[in-house]
């Protein structure tokens, strides 16, 4: 008999060990705490080193989970409780209230056009603003339609209107203008209980918080940006449809800088490498030089890690087709200009040991990567930098110290997709062998059949 | 009477990517003046989830019989739309795909010219997109026997997972014994050794019945389709059969003496020999390139182990799926690169490997011309990255880690040896950050250089001068021993294994992923999937989380037992086919024979077996060979239209 394995996270990750379990005719449940899947990666415009749009060669995967048949999707979800071992595990889902009977609604997107309240586009990290009700962004998998309770006048009436509205119940504009008579002001959270032979990890991550990092202004300066809200300010689908402006003014910088390693490799914050972010600036950097090419492009780094295929000729490209210019200096502060809002940087340039002063319309901060919060309610061992901790790495890179839990993705470290996308089909493939009842042999191989070397 | 041609054409702007080119609006515009259009639109992403309900829609409201959709190259999107069709009821071969991102947008920069082009393409597939026919998928069950090639970590990981979920594996290695260069590692952490990791995964393998291990074997042929492949496999003698005990009897015997690759050529071995401790299987074996079969050893054997009269067998295997885990090389410096191969204190980081290794040439002594070097200076990127003119253009990525840890390693079995690290950049990715930082506290030096520094040899010992970065000075450090951070690349062997198989490689000389992004273990050929370090740099971790996802692909293909066969291929129209034959002898994939059929000769394409290249129905000279989806009044019918005459 196969079993149903459990998948958490619907980035690319978990999205590849799902469709990799679920083409054995192995059932999948899919858990996800956003209404859609597509992680992070949804978010990006262009992937490096092959300038492949992000959104491409993603959608197609997104599509296809929908499509198979062995793969449910729990949206808008969050594991509360897992017991149990493999082969059985019993595990707890809260799934949040959407407000909306996804059964019935078609994603036609009247309810968006119609609501009256505002609240900051998460998916555009804030740059720019949706609606109370909302779909998360124009791909969204499955395409559903979702009521920020928070920001719901309806939902969650400010004092003042309540008090006006003796009682009555406030707007209602979405249930209105509903074809499919959707909308559901009353529903409840609801906990979903499962039995799993396996669970994948794929949690994936969030980005440190850079108003931690003083010295750089963010959030105090306008023109300061994290690498993934500028993702968005260059995507066709973002804020400003693709259009490079500044937030200050909405006019297009002359001059970008790039700061590497911002709350990364500084054992102030993280010691780890993110391992994505040199090739990113980099990536961005051509980006913007393709959209304004009159830009001019400057990467503060450390030591530029371009270690996959293709990644040091893609340096190499942009150094001497694009003409980026890359400085090997840490900043050692931003400060703001108040009357342009340009932005100073004063930082060691280490090619001449001396402190020089530098002046941008633009800033890009490389954050670091953290790894979303699993413990608890997961049972499992984090390593001295937060990510799971795998059993054996060498002998069995895609365990955690749990039997019949699997990692895949910066869930277990910092990554790029095409090593996130092979550790999630390594990860299925132990999955697999469980979920069809070879749970002896997953254990021999992972600790090298229990004998010594 | 044939049904009404009924045709929907949607124009995709892809966000930016063809709507910033290309008037996608006067595009649909256009595409309604067309015959048998019956309906016409554009939408932001065609592929996504609500631009395929659009599709799914107008065929049922329009009672539409063929789609064309112009976006981006079929080999992204043409199986979103086709399955579109199917979900729609409509046999999905009646899709045709309009390229006008790569083949447009992309490639053009003046609107207006761009969005006649596009007008021009969009004409063509809907004159093609007239003539479809409906075609029918065949299914074909598949062999549950798996081929993996290479047995080094990779390898014998796809194996392991394989054998576990019920195929039968043949794990087949070139050289005589399994484990790979992993074997050869000394450390890969504090207290893990690289022999260890191979031994326990070998010690699987070697009990697990349903894994078939072929060592000194290489595959010289590979045809077939996926889930049905025919493999050949040549297993060239050993000259010791199992009957050896390893009692090395025969080894004062032996008179030719060669250096020792299982030691980077830091010692010497014999044309008899036993590869390292732990290789398997265990018995001995003749280097038949340098053995002058002169018979010494057979006097010499008391267990009648050898025979040097063994020919090589070849084994003809059907198997479902081919996994190649060929591995690398490692970089060999040309003689006198940074004075390699003319100062015996020159090495490589592979040979350091071995010098550390307590099964190593010393024993994992760092022992160099009879005393513990006082001062180890590694060169990082030597072989990468453009370094020298002999560099290959990429990172090698594990040597920065390897030197380090090394490094560690050296400081602490010798602290009053001092250790210097020349590098471009640190390659420390990850929480790997971690030892760098410790290498530091244990006070290694690290030096930045742009140009490679100048390793010279004087009477008094070694010397390196190096132009340092971050004080923008020459420095001139003399030094014990140079150890030359050598990186990867590519297997020497490599392209007859791509001769063979015809998978691809890019311009690195490492294999080709089906899509570098997401189909980092699949090769462009279905059924044929890649681990390890043959498609580039790897470390272990990797090339072993590789060789299972690689595995997952193959029981994804063979699970159900069967596949289904695309009926995209030739097929001969047996009125006007006079069998002479010239297909056959076009044909790459041995699909087509010529067969007597009540007297007449006629040409017979073997379906499965064909990849509906189109080579046989450009040569034939009658006609009488189209292919299903390519016929020539389809092919026609778009030249036609380019011309304005559709």
């Amino acid at each position: 008999m196969v079993k149903p394995v459990l998948v958490i996270g619907g980035g690319i990750a978990g999205i590849q060990a799902s469709l990799d379990l679920a083409e054995q005719n192995i059932p999948v449940y899919l858990v996800d705490k956003s209404p859609s899947i597509g992680g992070k990666m949804a978010q990006l415009d262009k992937t490096f080193p092959t300038l492949d749009c992000a959104s491409c060669i993603l959608t197609p995967k997104m599509s296809a989970v929908l499509r198979n048949k062995n793969i449910k999707l729990i949206m808008y979800s969050e594991v509360q409780e897992v017991k149990g071992r493999a082969g059985e595990f019993k595990v707890k889902i809260l799934k949040k209230p959407t407000y909306v009977d996804w059964d019935k609604c078609t994603g036609c997107g009247s309810c968006v056009e119609k609501c009256p309240y505002k609240a900051p586009d998460e998916f555009n990290l804030g740059l720019t603003t949706r609606k109370a009700i909302y779909i998360l962004f124009p791909q969204a998998v499955p395409r559903k339609a979702v009521i920020d309770a928070e920001h719901c006048v309806r939902l969650n009436p400010p004092p003042n209107l309540r008090e006006r509205a003796k009682g009555r119940p406030l707007c209602g504009v979405c249930s209105m203008v509903c074809p499919a008579k959707a909308i559901d002001y009353d529903m409840k959270p609801e906990v979903i209980e499962l039995e799993v032979a396996a669970i994948i990890v794929a949690t994936g991550m969030e980005l440190y918080d850079a108003r931690n990092i003083p010295e750089y202004g963010y959030g105090k300066y306008d023109n300061v940006y994290t690498h993934l809200e500028f993702e968005r300010l260059v995507s066709a689908t973002g804020p400003t449809r693709g259009e490079i402006i500044r937030r200050s003014d909405k006019k297009h910088p002359k001059r970008i800088a790039w700061i590497q390693c911002v709350g990364s490799r500084d054992v102030r914050f993280n010691h780890y490498c993110s391992a994505f972010c040199c090739m990113a600036a980099t990536k961005q950097a051509i980006l913007a030089k393709e959209h304004m090419p009159e830009v001019d492009c400057t990467i503060y780094y450390m030591d530029i890690r371009a270690f996959g295929k293709g990644f040091n000729e893609f340096v190499e490209r942009a150094k001497e087709e694009f003409g980026i210019k890359y400085i090997r200096g840490r900043v050692v502060r931003i400060d703001e200009d108040p009357d342009t809002k340009n932005l100073i940087l004063t930082y060691e340039d280490t090619s001449t040991s001396y402190l020089k002063k530098d002046e941008y319309d633009m800033v890009v901060l490389a954050v670091a990567i953290r790894p979303n919060r699993v413990v608890p309610p997961l049972p499992l061992d984090l390593n001295e930098d937060g990510f799971i901790k795998l059993k054996d790495p060498y002998l069995d890179p895609v365990s955690t110290t749990v039997e019949g839990i699997f990692v895949a993705g910066v869930a277990a470290g910092a990554k790029d997709i095409p090593d996130s996308v092979t550790e999630a089909s390594a990860a299925a493939a132990r999955a697999a062998l469980i979920a069809k009842g070879h749970l002896e042999e997953v254990v021999s191989l992972a600790d090298g059949g229990g004998l010594d070397g | 009477m044939a049904e009404e041609v009924r045709i929907g054409v949607y124009i995709c702007h892809c966000g930016f990517n063809i709507a910033g080119t290309v008037d996608v609006k006067a595009v649909a515009e256009y595409a309604k003046t067309l015959p048998n259009v019956v309906v016409s639109r554009d939408y932001l992403f065609m592929c996504s989830e609500p631009g395929q309900d659009l599709i799914r829609e107008d065929i049922k409201k329009y009672k539409l019989n063929r789609i064309v959709v112009a976006a981006c190259s079929p080999s992204m999107h043409e199986p979103t739309f086709r399955s579109v069709l199917e979900s729609a009821g409509l046999n999905k071969y009646l899709f045709e795909m309009a390229n006008i991102r790569e083949h447009c947008s992309w490639v053009h920069s003046d609107k207006e010219l761009a969005t006649e082009k596009a007008k021009d393409l969009v004409r063509m597939a809907v004159a093609k997109a007239r003539l479809l026919e409906p075609l029918e998928e065949k299914e074909i069950e598949t062999s549950r026997n798996i081929l993996v090639v290479g047995g080094g970590v990779a390898g014998m990981r796809a194996a392991l997972e394989l054998a576990h979920y019920g195929f039968e594996v043949y794990l087949i290695e070139k050289s005589p014994t399994l484990g790979g260069k992993a074997a050869l590692v000394g450390y890969v952490e504090d207290d893990v050794k690289g022999s260890e990791i191979v031994g326990k995964m070998i010690k699987l393998i070697s009990k697990n019945p349903r894994i078939h291990v072929f060592t000194n074997s290489e595959l010289v042929e590979f045809k077939g389709f996926p889930g049905n492949f025919i493999a050949k496999i040549r297993v060239n003698p050993r000259y010791v059969n199992e009957k050896c005990t390893l009692c090395g009897d025969c080894i004062p015997a032996c008179p030719v003496e060669v250096s020792n690759e299982y030691e980077f050529g830091l010692d010497k071995r014999k044309a008899i020999f036993y590869p390292y401790k732990g290789a398997y299987p265990p018995y001995y074996v003749i280097d038949s390139k340098v053995c002058t079969f002169c018979g010494e050893c057979v006097k010499t054997c008391k267990h009648n182990a050898i025979d040097l009269e063994m020919k090589p067998q070849y084994l003809d295997l059907r198997i479902g799926a081919l996994i190649i885990a060929a591995g690398y090389d490692p970089y060999e410096p040309p003689k006198g690169e940074y004075n390699y191969g003319i100062h015996n204190n020159v090495i490589t980081l592979f040979q350091l490997e071995r010098l550390l290794d307590p099964n190593g040439p010393t024993k994992g002594n760092l022992i160099i011309g009879g005393k513990v070097p006082r001062r180890i200076v590694f060169i990082q990127c030597v072989g990468s990255r453009n370094t020298t003119p002999n560099s290959k253009p990429y990172c090698s990525r594990m040597c920065c880690l390897t030197a380090i840890r090394n490094a560690i390693r050296i400081k602490e079995m010798y602290p009053d040896t001092d250790v210097i690290i020349l590098y471009k950049d640190i390659m420390t990715y990850a929480s790997d950050e971690r030892l760098y930082e410790e290498a530091g506290k244990r006070l290694v030096k690290f030096l930045k250089f742009e140009e490679p520094p100048k390793v010279t040899i004087t009477e008094e010992g070694l010397y390196i001068d190096v132009y340092e970065y971050t004080i923008q000075d020459e420095v001139r450090i003399p030094t014990d021993l140079v150890v030359l951070s050598t990186g990867m690349v590519p297997r020497h062997d490599l392209n007859e294994l791509i001769a063979v198989t015809r998978v691809s490689c890019g311009g690195d000389g490492f294999l080709r992923e089906l899509h570098l992004k997401l189909a980092p273990v699949e090769s462009p050929t279905k059924g044929v999937y890649l681990a390890g370090a043959v498609t580039g740099p790897k470390n272990i971790m990797e090339s072993i989380r590789m060789g299972s996802a690689a595995a997952v692909k193959a029981m994804t293909l063979l699970s159900a037992g069967k596949v289904s066969i695309e009926p995209l291929t030739a097929v001969v129209n047996e009125e006007i086919c006079s069998g002479c034959g010239v297909c056959v002898s076009v044909c790459p994939y041995e699909a087509i024979s010529i067969k007597e059929m009540d007297g007449d000769r006629l040409a017979h394409v073997e379906e499965a077996l064909c990849m509906g290249c189109g080579t046989c129905t450009a040569a034939c000279p009658s006609g009488a060979m189209q292919q299903r989806g390519f016929k020539d009044t389809q092919i026609k019918a778009q030249v036609l239209a380019v011309f304005g005459g559709g």
